[in-house]
């Protein structure tokens, strides 16, 4: 199947169409959001915790800037850091798993070994006690969810492997005198592929989840605009016994929003190109 | 098979209907009429050990259930307490405490001179750095009879009753078993002679006291009192509201809701608000031996392009004082002694004008000369600056990009840099810095030492500006050797107008903190400028609002049993444990790869 | 049955080997990293040095690193289960743990168990309307539920049933102080303060059991052998429960094995939130105090019970699934 018939067949389907719009709709306003914003997110432009008006309509922080300017800017960071940090573990977790499944041995033992410890370690604990340890900022985010979310990424890979290098062709290359890096290349690869798109599609939202909790639990970069940084300065500033759901709702709806767009376009591209592979999770 | 599942849905059902009887002791009694008195705390107790304390939320237990020999007033001042009266030498040295006589311990034995004497003298020995000023000012004490200690200083010490107010008395038949005093955690059953007895201690939920019936001062009115924990002020905030608790305590509405507590308050006649000074300091700290911050010139630009009033109203919505120069916080100026010197104010002395800021930066040479917009000192390093705030405090945050942005305007350019509390003191103790927004709690005058006099200005010291001026240090010896209020004094006066010339740390605001707390349950709370509402004073006159008849059974028995800590097992050698860590460790190995392989 | 004996051999020696990586890590994470863990007493200026070094005596760490501080830590950890002391509690880490643990195997323990019976019955369900508009409405409001971040809708419903509906506690476990009368009492006290974070993280682990079962029912039902049932003119009903529901339910048991584990560790973020006194909050501020024995005490104990749990999810997988082959370790 082409490249391209495979995302006319992943549009063809609800979910595919639903999960597209919704990021599409993402996407344009943090290209597009110095220029739809009302206001600019680091000036103060009015009272500190105003209610909406037509003036600020989803109201003021605690600072007096704009929420519905920091709402749109803040599709910027969360959108990307999700972005970077499920390429980035799917690039290591593939390489891993890659190597694991392709080499075998002791070689793939000692990888499934490290993936195993890493399985094993409780997440958001480990992220926390990275994040301390690096001091806030986008690299450490990222980095704190990479290294997290690769381990899933490689057993996944690996399983692919397996069960690709079983099959029969490979092992007729491999009887013509195929080597190792040219069967890596030719076949296993593109066969996995369209599963590691998949993978990364939907590993996104998880990212922008644990970049929220962890901005929330106040370990992001508070001087910056993000959905999870507006919600820790609601939680940290008392938006809560003000009742400004105005302030709490938006920025969890949108990351709602945004993950559930992610995950509906994962699962219409696991469906397509196998529609049996979901179990294999 | 459909059976099966059926079974297994019941299992599952019995698993979380069992889940609740697994959980911790449960407390269950016969209804009676007691009244507790309900606060917030802040975090965790982390130790009931008197000389271990270092949280304020651990002092709020401590002072009910422990004795002091000083105790500070509503009004400030600190009054002799569990010293029925002290005799000062002439030169200060000599302090003799006439011990009460009525003073019974929670066991119900006799408090003497003795547990006295030694609660000093295991400060003395041990030297726990929380008491450093005590066990640096007492030389000896000597037990002059039962109900009379005498105690030598090292030098004439002002701030010794202060100091003392911090000193929990412990019994010593007791403490003398203790095995080691500095890990002791003391939860279990701690005994002291204060107005409150310790109940129990859900770990990070709650404490509980009860009253002590026999507190020498009278009783209680009040049954006991609950210190529950809240992660966010908010959340304690939200509570009080709610009648879930009392008061807060420690935990203060967060500056933009005052008004609409405000107008609950008005609203509901069960609620108050009270107005909190503490004394505290919050400012912004640059080490004074880094080029640029050395020049004085150039700490004035930087003080010219600060807006307190901007900062009193973004961020603390117009609930604080402005900083002053001085260091010192404008509550002093409240208490009886007058500590403050008005006048020496950031906004009086370096009105806020970002063009005089410029014009006294053009004069020191430092132009911006590539058009970055960011100046540069004479030898070309650019005024590009990391501050530094703590993730635990919304307001230092706030500020720092506040100063940020103004600074930013007079080509001074500022990364603030949020890093979690630990690492921000941390960095603040090693004076390796560029700037710091912090806050500092300092409860009396001489503690003004710790960040002024010149032998703080070393790695680990409060003087993180590294500031040392001799006249200041003979001014802050002075006052701490100096016992008559007038003359003390005068040499704080001329002290804090010293420090306002030098300007060793940047000033910003003293906070105000608003407590909300509920009458409808008990009434005579004692409002004090510096305490919080729930406060020593407060728990000892609080009483029913509406009388109840006195519960005629007896308070449930506080028996937490003590659990003994089980002694490791000094029997297996280290080499064993190695040898057989290393066998079984091979063993797996081995039976991994040989097994696998089949 | 010597088959099943060697893979229980196999899969618990790996087992141990991955548990002593753990310690081995545990034990050299603090010892390695910049900023000893006396730093947390180097802090206070006032501690005076000799002090200092009876604290680092105390704390073993004056002698070498291996190997005797190893050897200690081995003797320390596995036989008499002691992860050290807490710098900040002052108290065994075990201790400190174990004051905590109660609460959090309530708050999660029962979550699991609720959101396991409710996904596993709706995956049934989608998976028999599979491809109808019922199947479609339950994926759809598991994955849109999925979506959301835990801490958010905790914070909703404490806003709305909380603070605007004065329906539940702020926070807490029970009413500090309150006196009950019976034990209903007190459980209907615990229930009160339990509902709000159960609501919180209930329908996050449902969506999770409920996507696995029906995957795994779908999967099962193309089999050849329910064909094969389908054909002999079996009823659906009998088809789904008496074979598919039986074999899907294995991988949704590998899963709940896996979050057994993570009951250990309590729930950070929703603890956070419902001010929940369990091991995830007692984690979140060791964390913040840069508390090393209190974290890494606490990631051992997680490990270890996942360890165990899945061991046991894997041998039941073996005995009750011909198809999992003795090799796959």
């Amino acid at each position: 199947m082409g490249f391209l018939t495979t995302i006319i067949e992943v549009l063809r389907r609800p979910w595919g169409l639903i999960g597209f719009i919704i990021l599409m709709f993402f996407v344009s306003i943090a290209i597009l959001a110095p220029y739809i914003s009302p206001y600019n997110p680091w000036k103060i432009t009015g009272r500190p915790f105003s209610k909406p008006s037509p003036d600020h309509l989803l109201g003021t922080n605690d600072m007096g800037q704009d929420l519905l300017s920091e709402l749109l800017y803040g599709a910027r960071l969360s959108l990307m850091i999700g972005v970077v940090a499920a390429v980035a573990s799917t690039i290591i977790g593939t390489v891993v798993g890659l190597l694991a499944g392709f080499l075998g041995g002791v070689f793939d033992r000692t990888l499934t070994g490290i993936t195993d410890v890493f399985l094993l370690l409780p997440a958001l604990p480990l992220m926390l006690v990275l994040s301390v340890f690096m001091g806030p900022g986008f690299f450490t985010i990222v980095l704190v969810i990479t290294v997290m979310s690769w381990p899933p990424v490689a057993r996944m890979v690996r399983a692919q492997v397996l069960s690709i290098k079983n099959r029969l062709y490979v092992e007729a290359s491999r009887a013509l005198g195929a080597g190792g890096l040219h069967i890596m290349f030719r076949h296993v690869l593109p066969n996995i592929a369209p599963v590691m798109v998949a993978i990364a599609v939907l590993m996104v939202g998880e990212a922008m989840i644990a970049e929220a909790s962890l901005s929330f639990l106040g370990l992001g970069d508070p001087t910056k605009k993000s959905w999870g940084i507006m919600l820790h300065w609601a939680f940290r500033t008392g938006a809560f016994s003000f009742g400004a759901w105005w302030w709490i709702v938006p920025p969890g709806l949108c990351i709602a929003l945004v993950v559930f767009g992610f995950a509906s376009l994962g699962y219409a591209i696991e469906e397509v190109i196998n529609p049996r592979l979901r179990a294999g999770r | 098979m459909e059976n099966k599942i059926k079974m297994f849905m019941v299992l599952a059902s019995i698993l979380v209907l069992v889940l609740p009887i697994i959980s911790p002791a449960i407390p269950i009694r016969a209804e009676e009429q007691e009244v507790y008195v309900l606060a917030s705390l802040r975090s965790d107790l982390i130790t009931m050990n008197p000389f271990m304390q270092t949280l304020i939320d651990e002092s709020n237990v401590m002072e009910l259930v422990y004795d002091t020999l000083f105790r500070q007033a509503p009004n400030g001042s600190f009054i002799p307490w569990l010293a029925e009266s002290v005799d000062i030498s002439e030169n200060g040295t000599v302090w003799t405490f006439h011990i009460r006589r009525n003073v019974k311990w929670h066991d119900g034995t006799p408090l003497t001179a003795e547990d006295v004497a030694f609660t000093l003298n295991l400060i003395v020995e041990k030297r726990f750095p929380s008491r450093s000023n005590v066990f640096e000012a007492i030389n000896r004490t000597e037990l002059i009879d039962d109900y009379t200690v005498r105690v030598y200083l090292n030098y004439p010490y002002a701030a010794f009753a202060p100091a003392l107010s911090f000193v929990y008395i412990v019994q010593k038949a007791k403490w003398e078993n203790v095995e080691d005093p500095f890990t002791y955690s003391n939860f279990e059953n701690p005994i002291g002679t204060g107005p409150f007895k310790w109940v129990e201690r859900v770990a990070g939920d709650y404490v509980k006291l009860a009253a002590n019936k026999d507190y020498w001062a009278g009783a209680p009115k009040i049954d006991g009192v609950i210190f529950k924990i809240y992660q966010s002020s908010d959340a304690a905030y939200m509570a009080v509201d709610k009648g879930e608790i009392d008061a807060m305590n420690n935990l203060f509405i967060p500056p933009h809701l005052i008004s609409q507590a405000e107008e609950k308050v008005n609203a509901n006649p069960a609620l108050r608000l009270h107005f909190r000074k503490p004394v505290y300091f919050q400012y912004i700290t640059c080490p004074l031996w880094k080029y640029p911050f050395s020049i004085k010139e150039f700490r004035e630009a930087l003080l010219y392009a600060i807006n307190v009033s901007a900062i009193i109203d973004i961020v603390y919505n117009g609930h604080a004082d402005p900083g002053s120069l001085g260091t010192m916080p404008p509550v002093f100026g409240e208490m009886p002694e007058n500590w403050y010197k008005p006048g020496l104010e950031k906004e009086v002395l370096y009105p806020f004008n970002l063009d005089t800021a410029k014009s006294i930066l053009d004069s020191l040479n430092f132009i911006d000369r590539d058009g970055d917009g960011i100046r540069e000192t004479p030898n070309g390093t650019k005024l590009e600056f990391s501050m530094l705030a703590s993730s635990i405090y919304p307001d230092r945050i706030r500020i720092a990009e506040l100063v940020r942005d103004w600074w930013n305007e007079i080509g001074v350019k500022v990364n603030v840099d949020v890093l979690d509390h630990r690492t921000v003191v941390s960095t603040f103790l090693s004076h390796d810095f560029d700037l710091i927004v912090i806050g500092i709690w300092l409860s009396e005058p001489d503690d003004w030492y710790l960040i002024l006099h010149s032998s703080g200005a070393v790695v680990n010291g409060f003087n993180t500006a590294e500031y040392k001026n001799s006249e200041v240090d003979a001014l802050l010896e002075q006052q701490r050797a100096e016992v008559n209020i007038e003359r003390r004094r005068q040499l704080l006066w001329e002290m804090q107008e010293k420090v306002a010339q030098d300007i060793p740390y940047l000033s910003l605001v003293h906070i105000h903190e608003a407590y909300m707390y509920r009458v409808d349950k008990v009434t005579g709370w004692v409002t004090s400028t510096i305490f919080p509402p729930g406060n020593f004073w407060s728990y000892l006159n609080l009483q029913p609002a509406t009388p109840t008849t006195p519960a005629t059974a007896t308070t449930p028995a506080t028996g937490t049993t003590p659990t003994e800590e089980t002694a490791p097992a000094a029997g297996v050698p280290l080499e064993w444990i190695g040898v057989g860590v290393v066998a079984v460790i091979i063993i797996a190995v081995v039976a991994f790869i040989v097994l696998r392989r089949k | 049955m010597t088959g099943v004996l060697r893979l229980i051999i196999v899969k618990l020696s790996y087992r141990i080997i991955i548990l002593f990586i753990i310690l081995t890590l545990i034990f050299l994470i603090p010892r390695l990293a910049p900023g000893l863990p006396i730093d947390y007493l180097v802090e206070d200026p006032r501690v005076p040095p000799e002090i200092r070094s009876e604290l680092m005596a105390k704390f073993g760490l004056d002698k070498p690193i291996f190997p005797d501080q190893y050897l200690d830590f081995l003797e320390r950890t596995i036989l008499h289960l002691d992860f050290g002391y807490s710098f900040m509690y002052q108290e065994s880490v075990f201790k400190v743990i174990a004051e905590r643990i109660t609460w959090s195997i309530l708050l999660v323990g029962s979550a699991l168990a609720i959101s396991f019976i409710l996904g596993t019955c709706l995956g049934i369900f989608a998976a028999w309307r599979r491809g109808k508009i019922t199947d479609y409405s339950v994926v759809f409001s598991v994955l849109f539920v999925r979506s959301m971040p835990v801490f958010w809708t905790g914070m909703i419903l404490l806003l709305f049933l909380s603070y605007y509906y004065n329906i539940f506690p702020t926070g807490g476990a029970i009413q500090p102080g309150a006196k009950y009368d019976s034990f209903l009492d007190y459980a209907y006290d615990v229930l009160r303060h339990l509902a709000l974070p159960l609501m919180a993280i209930i329908p996050f682990f449902t969506a999770k059991y409920l996507m696995v079962m029906r995957n795994s029912m779908v999967d099962v039902v193309t089999e050849d052998y329910i064909v094969t049932a389908k054909a002999k003119g079996l009823s659906d009903r009998k088809i789904m429960f008496e074979h598919a529901a039986r074999n899907a339910l294995l991988p949704v048991i590998t899963m709940l094995a896996i979050d057994i584990g993570s009951i250990m560790g309590g729930a950070v973020v929703t603890e956070t939130v419902f001010s929940y006194p369990g091991v995830g909050l007692l984690i979140y501020s060791a964390v913040m105090n840069h508390d090393y024995p209190l974290i890494l005490g606490a990631f051992f104990i997680i490990s270890a019970v996942t360890l165990i749990t899945t061991f046991i999810a894997e041998i039941l997988y073996t005995m009750l699934d011909p198809r999992v082959k003795a090799h796959e370790a």
